[in-house]
């Protein structure tokens, strides 16, 4: 039963994180058509910018993780998405290609491909118990921390006029921009959104393996694409699900595998994925609309 | 109030409207039709700045528009009631009325608001409601609505009768009507241009991207001058005509 408690919190918490990942990639998908792989080195960026940060006290090293990595993703909306306004999806894929490479070659460049070393506050690697259960203190914060996101991401959706503009132009862009939402600034506020779940994966990533390197972000960002394909790509909520659901396949794998199979979990969690695919390509969610219902 | 200039517009190779001229003087009701792919909605889409022509100039209040994008145009003045109505089905009906007000202050957004919903009572009970749950009356006249938030000084509809029943559609030429005579400047583009020549004070005819006819409701209210503009030729109706008075005769 301890056990089983103990494995259902890994794997709550490492949906919770698929989840965030694949939020960050839908927020941008909804608006743009753009399925942005550079998504994984902005959380690369968060990484170099706890471990530049790494001496200044605990918040305001996070603080600076937040910030630069917002200011990242408005940048990379700026400089290279924003020249390719109205091209085609794969124009728009490929650029973000080109930019996922060129950042990991410039972090390559500045940092060096060997991983540094960072060193986040404690609380990230507290043994928690209750009971006979004992987890670590960040799963908890993994899990709490995506559902306050989730939560203020729905209210701030639904409460603010930026936030109704967003779905509204996620559903219909053209219409949008016909009544006056201004296209410009609800992909600014989009990327913002994108770049500020990067950055608290980043912290989370970083507290959990303890290191930055240039292809930190290659590995999230695949999951994130997979958690959104499989929840389906349109709705907000599909993706956290995906996210989701990625996680606590995971786990399980990683729990039900004999250890001669265990090192091939990946081919079998994606192998799932395929099967889930054949039987529902819209994926798992299907809804008109991105932030339907949330 | 609005000018185009001989304007072309193309998509890729193909040309979709050529050098076209028209008019809409302030306070005026225009129509703009023709058959299916004339060119109509391609004409009203790069007056309402989501096409940008090849050639041509296209004047709103005397300044060129052609390029501007659409969020500047409506905060201009011009207003799009886009064809299919295009409300946002997830979000409610008063979301969908509530974002041409952003930033206009509360009061004034209020008053606004609350003028529309005098308009279109069935409206006015919904506000809470998915606008995906509308009938297809009600759709419309929501996109209309919203694009009367908008406080246009012209407004476009493209289409506005389209796949409505014959009784709903009587509804929006009434609303269109009441429009006119509040002194609201209308450019509207229909399928249905019986309908649509009736309403409006002057109509342009366009067929396959060309200017085939123009005049007031008076000057081509004929039907006959209406399906000869359609057919492309006058001697055609005219020849049909003669045959069907000789089949008559025998």
């Amino acid at each position: 039963m301890t056990a089983l408690i103990q494995h259902a919190i890994d794997a709550v918490s490492l949906g919770s994180l698929y989840a965030l990942l694949a939020l960050g990639v839908a927020m941008i998908f909804g608006i743009m058509n753009l399925l942005n792989f550079a998504y994984g080195e902005l959380i690369m960026i968060g990484a170099y910018s706890l471990y530049v940060s790494r001496d200044l006290p605990w918040p305001v090293q996070l603080a600076v993780c937040l910030i630069v990595v917002i200011a990242a993703s408005l940048a990379m909306d700026r400089l290279a998405f924003r020249p390719f306004r109205g091209a085609s999806a794969p124009v728009l894929l490929v650029t973000s290609f080109a930019l996922s490479f060129a950042l990991q070659s410039l972090a390559t460049v500045i940092f060096g491909s060997r991983a540094k070393g960072v060193s986040l506050p404690s609380f990230f690697d507290e043994s928690i118990t209750i009971g006979s259960v004992s987890f670590s203190s960040l799963n908890l914060v993994t899990v709490v921390l995506v559902i306050v996101l989730v939560g203020g991401l729905a209210t701030f959706l639904r409460q603010t006029t930026v936030g109704v503009q967003m779905r509204a132009a996620a559903e219909n862009f053209t219409t949008a921009r016909l009544v006056g939402v201004k296209a410009d600034r609800v992909i600014a506020v989009a990327f913002a959104l994108s770049g500020f779940s990067a950055a608290v994966a980043a912290i989370l990533i970083v507290a959990q393996r303890g290191t930055a390197t240039p292809t930190l972000g290659v590995s999230p960002v695949l999951i994130a694409f997979v958690a959104t394909i499989i929840g389906g790509l349109g709705s907000l909520y599909g993706a956290a699900f995906g996210g989701m659901l990625l996680g606590v396949l995971t786990v399980v794998l990683q729990v039900v595998l004999p250890d001669s199979l265990a090192p091939y979990r990946e081919a079998f969690l994606y192998a799932g994925v395929i099967v889930v695919l054949l039987a529902r390509p819209q994926g798992l969610v299907v809804v008109k609309a991105l932030f339907e219902r949330v | 109030m609005l000018e185009l200039d001989g304007i072309t517009i193309g998509y890729g190779k193909t040309t979709a409207v050529e050098n076209l001229t028209l008019r809409v003087e302030q306070g005026e009701a225009v129509s703009l039709v023709g058959p299916n792919g004339a060119g109509k909605t391609t004409t009203l889409s790069a007056v309402a700045g989501l096409l940008r022509p090849r050639s041509g100039a296209i004047r709103f209040e005397g300044r060129e528009i052609a390029g501007e994008p659409p969020e500047r145009l409506v905060r201009s003045g011009l207003a799009l009631v886009p064809e299919g109505r295009q409300i946002f089905a997830t979000l409610t009906v008063g979301e969908n009325l509530r974002l041409p007000l952003a930033g206009t202050p509360k009061a004034e957004a209020a008053t606004a608001l609350a003028r529309q919903l005098d308009r279109f009572p069935a409206l006015a009970g919904r506000l809470d409601d998915p606008a995906g749950g509308l009938s297809g009356g009600q759709q419309q006249q929501l996109a209309i609505a919203r694009a009367l938030l908008c406080s246009p000084r012209l407004l476009l509809l493209d289409e506005p009768s389209l796949g409505l029943a014959p009784l709903l559609v009587d509804a929006v030429f009434q609303t269109l009507a009441e429009l006119r005579d509040e002194g609201v400047t209308v450019l509207l583009v229909e399928q249905n241009a019986v309908r649509a020549v009736e309403f409006a004070d002057r109509s342009y005819v366009i067929n396959a991207g060309r200017l085939v006819l123009s005049g007031s409701r008076e000057e081509i209210g004929h039907r006959e001058t209406l399906a000869a503009s359609y057919l492309g030729s006058t001697t055609a109706i005219a020849d049909a005509a003669e045959v069907d008075r000789k089949e008559g005769d025998s």
